[in-house]
């Protein structure tokens, strides 16, 4: 039996295959709940594999007579043991892949919720493939089934219309550290593969119903009205805040650091590289925001400095910092707004060199600024740089005001000198 | 007369003519679609060239199920030579495509001057590749299940052909630009590798060594 099973073979290749994808996915930022996210990604190639075996099987119980033939044993007993295999498949990469994501992203436990949905997708499109295993000729079903998911994980999350994405049961896009894994889009792709489930059971002929095919349409209907009415409100990533009691804070100087437990730990440098870069910042008598916080910002953000750190070596953690204290303004999110960024550029690595960053940093998010300045209207960079450093307090803070204050009006700057 | 009348009437439904030109018309029609304009990324900017890419997929599809269809061991040492009729059969098809492509193509940049064209290049190269992979999997699984191959390679280059998101990789030649030397190269030495196994060694199929 096994030497005959599709799914047997298949397990170990498509599961070095997706850890190879996954690793590539995803980045280690040491969050469970993004790392099992990220780990999901593998399912736009994963599920084909499942629903093709599934179909494999069907074609198997079919060509052989065996599906038509009189037997003691109900249509979903059978439909069961020959779709277990396949779904052992999915379960098993799947699980295979959270762990490995889990360990690339030194993220300790994997978000339970997100593999239990992940699950039961495995689970439906298993069941679609042995059914289209039992309508289609081979050479149809075979290849159909293995693209199918594809268009359904990768495809329609790339559509314009942002709620789709979250039926699928695949959370890609989730989670900033500051965030969780909103409910409402767990429990649209949850009854959405559950549907699907019901739907191929009847289709299969493995479920009786009273007044079956109206029934059966009715309840299809319905569970994908429930599940589009939770996905509708959730935006286009699946994240809600997080607790923010969870959160560490202390106090460096005045100015009030929050950290999540994630980046709290002894060994890692967000904490330390932190406190020495608010000292030095506060040593040149700049203007900081006078609490720094990992949690997403919000309207109560009032005087915050909200923090998006993902990369734990000490010049990623300064970029973070200065991409935070030159955010885009919210006006540049205005449709036919003209707006350019070089003044950010500017900003951002005008911050980052005066908490000490490194040049060879500077260079990598920068280096187009720096080898042509004129082509962006702006001075050499490094010498404007040095020029505001070595100005006096009042100049650089001023300078810093005028340049920020323009920014969040989305204006460019006709002079970027020091005054 | 009769007697040939019958038999190509009967070829013609075992070998699902009828589902083959449905492919072959359905396919051109799709790839007028406006949205086919050109891009090269698989993202949601990149998503008309893979839909190019799938639906390039429909016609070595319908064929693999055509040419699966019949007794392959009867037909191996069957008088007529059915493998002739296959051969136009899969010819004739290609052609067809091809030529109701180009006019369609030629049409649509009348119309909205879109790089419709270069849709239709790359619709066709993905064409032949996947005929290629066809005629060179059946060697090796048969007919029946020979159309998982192109399928295999379409899903393979969609998940990890586009590793940094601004081109194709070498080994992903469907998904780059309908002007790259490499991707003709690769689709001609492949669909030459899947006919001249097909013409050789015809009897070359799981089917027919089961017998």
């Amino acid at each position: 039996m096994l030497r005959i099973l599709p799914a047997v073979w298949l397990t170990l290749p498509t599961l070095i295959l997706s850890i190879l994808y996954v690793t590539k996915a995803i980045y280690p930022n040491n969050y469970g709940v993004a790392a099992t996210a990220g780990a999901t990604s593998s399912m736009a190639f994963l599920v084909g594999f499942v629903a093709m075996t599934a179909a494999w099987e069907a074609a198997r119980l079919r060509r052989g007579g065996i599906w038509e033939a009189p037997h003691t044993r109900s249509r979903l007993d059978i439909t069961i043991i020959a779709v277990t295999p396949s779904i052992l498949l999915g379960a098993v990469v799947l699980l295979g892949t959270v762990v490995d994501a889990s360990v690339y992203g030194q993220a300790g436990m994997p978000e339970i919720r997100i593999v239990a949905v992940g699950f039961v997708a495995i689970c439906s499109w298993s069941l679609v493939g042995f059914l289209a295993g039992l309508r289609l000729p081979m050479s149809v079903s075979l290849p159909s089934m293995l693209l199918a998911p594809f268009l359904w994980f990768a495809f329609v999350p790339a559509l314009p219309v942002e709620w789709l994405r979250h039926l699928s049961g695949m959370y890609r896009d989730c989670c900033r550290i500051g965030a969780d894994i909103a409910p409402a889009a767990l429990l649209a792709g949850l009854i959405m593969n559950v549907t699907i489930i019901v739907a191929a059971l009847y289709a299969i002929g493995a479920l009786r119903m009273r007044w079956s095919r109206i029934a059966a349409t009715a309840m299809f209907v319905t569970g994908v009205m429930v599940s589009s009415a939770f996905a509708w409100n959730v935006g286009p990533i699946p994240e809600i805040a997080r607790d923010p009691s969870a959160l560490r804070c202390t106090e460096v100087g005045g100015t009030g650091l929050c950290l999540w437990p994630e980046h709290d730990s002894p060994t890692q440098l967000f904490r330390p590289t932190l406190t020495a870069v608010i000292v030095e910042l506060a040593r040149q008598d700049l203007p900081i925001p006078g609490r720094w916080s990992e949690e997403l910002a919000s309207a109560t953000s009032v005087d915050t400095l909200t923090l998006d750190l993902w990369k734990s070596d000490p010049d990623s953690i300064r970029w973070s910092i200065a991409q935070g204290l030159a955010p885009w303004p919210a006006c540049s999110k205005i449709p036919n707004t003209s707006f350019s960024d070089i003044p950010i550029d500017v900003l951002r690595g005008w911050w980052f060199t005066a908490m000490g960053g490194s040049e060879a940093m500077l260079q990598e998010n920068l280096g187009w600024l720096i080898a042509e300045p004129s082509a962006f209207g702006v001075p050499p960079i490094k010498e404007l740089y040095g020029t505001v450093g070595a100005a006096s307090v009042a100049s650089r803070v001023a300078w810093l005001e005028r340049l920020t204050s323009l920014v969040a009006e989305c204006q460019s700057p006709d002079d970027y000198s020091v005054q | 007369m009769t007697t040939a009348f019958n038999s190509v009437f009967l070829y013609r439904k075992v070998r699902r003519v009828n589902l083959i030109t449905l492919s072959v018309v359905g396919s051109a029609l799709f790839l007028q679609v406006p949205a086919s304009a050109i891009s090269i990324r698989v993202s949601p900017i990149g998503a008309p060239l893979m839909i190019a890419l799938f639906i390039a997929l429909g016609l070595p599809s319908a064929l693999g199920f055509g040419l699966s269809s019949g007794l392959p061991v009867q037909e191996s040492v069957a008088a007529r030579r059915i493998r002739r009729y296959d051969a136009v059969l899969v010819a004739s098809s290609v052609c067809a495509f091809l030529a109701l492509g180009a006019i369609g193509a030629l049409v649509s940049a009348g119309f909205n001057a879109a790089a419709v064209g270069d849709t239709y290049l790359i619709a066709a190269r993905a064409l032949m590749t996947y005929l290629g992979w066809l005629l060179v999997a059946r060697c090796i699984v048969g007919w029946r299940t020979a159309s998982i191959a192109p399928a295999l390679y379409l899903l393979a280059v969609g998940v990890f052909g586009f590793a940094d998101e601004t081109a194709a990789a070498g080994w992903a030649w469907i998904g780059l630009p309908a002007n790259d030397g490499w991707a003709w190269a690769c689709t001609w030495i492949l669909l030459g590798l899947g006919t001249a196994l097909w013409a050789f060694r015809p009897n070359w199929s799981i089917e027919v060594r089961a017998a």
